[in-house]
């Protein structure tokens, strides 16, 4: 294995490691969530009339496992090809 | 021996009319009707569903129907619809939501609402003036099939002032209601019910009514 090969590999690694922190980090959704629930503030008179807070949609990227497992064969593939390139080729 | 266990029925029955006949403290009287229909869609319907790979939550905004009860004895008159259209749920992903409508899940074409019609109180509990706690059973319509389905409901009254005004005109009733259903029961079966969306889905109604409308 060269230097280039090595730095390819390296590269992979980190950009798969990126990929599943990020998913980790939003929420470990099996899907992607092109929406997310958020809870909008009570009501003085919705509290009196002894209702839990209220939640809404709003357009929210949150990456799923789907995304993310896609996005990990794009990188090893990538990472395939360019070890393959970066091969040494011995002189014949 | 014999005095005590004649009266005993006697006792009961007193005790089951006292328990069942716990009203809302009210000026009103006789029967009166509070209706759901909100335009402003502020009222919600929410549904969970837990599998050991995903968790799905949704709403529907779209919750209609009316109520109605006498003030002094709610046990026994209790009555009512509450509905949803099956169109308006919502998952927080777009292809899940279609997914949903589709015959293989919820056929919402040809089963265009999700109701519960309450059939009777089995108890009431006073937790304050305006508010009671009631164990209801009803009638849960989804996908086309009837089950009867029992439901934890805590109703709370608030007569016209300054404040109910910003919401809504008219007296207010406050209803929130949480049960679980299981989607088999309802005709609902999927390749990936079970393991992907769960067969017990847990329900939560949250829905304020007025009685002008």
């Amino acid at each position: 294995m060269n230097k280039k090969q090595k730095i390819t590999l390296l590269s992979g690694v980190v950009f798969m490691l990126f990929a599943f922190a990020d998913w980790a980090v939003q929420g470990f959704h099996l899907f992607t969530h092109e929406r997310i629930l958020v809870q909008i503030p009570q009501s003085d008179i919705n509290k009196m009339l002894g209702q839990p807070p209220r939640y809404n949609w709003v357009n929210h990227f949150a990456l799923g496992l789907d995304y993310t497992l896609s996005a990990a064969a794009v990188i090893i593939i990538i990472s395939a090809i360019l070890f393959f390139l970066f091969k040494t080729r011995k002189a014949i | 021996m014999l005095k005590i266990a004649v009266n005993i029925p006697c006792i009961l029955f007193l005790f089951s009319i006292t328990i069942l006949s716990q009203g809302l403290e009210s000026n009103a009287s006789g029967t009166k009707t509070f209706s759901f229909y909100d335009k402003q869609q502020k009222n919600q319907m929410t549904f969970t569903s837990i599998t050991a790979l995903d968790e799905v939550d949704g709403t529907s905004n779209d919750v209609s129907g009316q109520i109605s009860f006498d003030f002094n004895n709610i046990a026994s008159t209790l009555k009512g619809k509450i509905s949803i259209t099956t169109s308006s749920l919502r998952t927080g992903i777009d292809k899940r939501d279609k997914d949903l409508m589709e015959s293989k899940w919820l056929d919402a074409g040809k089963y265009p609402v999700i109701s519960y019609i309450i059939d009777s109180v089995t108890a009431v509990k006073k937790i304050s003036e305006n508010k009671l706690e009631l164990d209801v059973i009803g009638t849960f319509n989804l996908h086309g099939e009837n089950k009867e389905i029992p439901v934890q409901a805590t109703i709370t009254y608030l007569k016209e002032n300054s404040m109910t005004e910003k919401r809504e005109p008219g007296d207010l009733i406050g209803v929130s209601a949480n049960f679980k259903i299981a989607l088999t029961d309802f005709g609902v079966d999927n390749m990936i019910l079970g393991t992907r969306v769960a067969n017990n889905i847990s329900i939560g109604v949250n829905i304020v009514g007025t009685d002008k409308f």
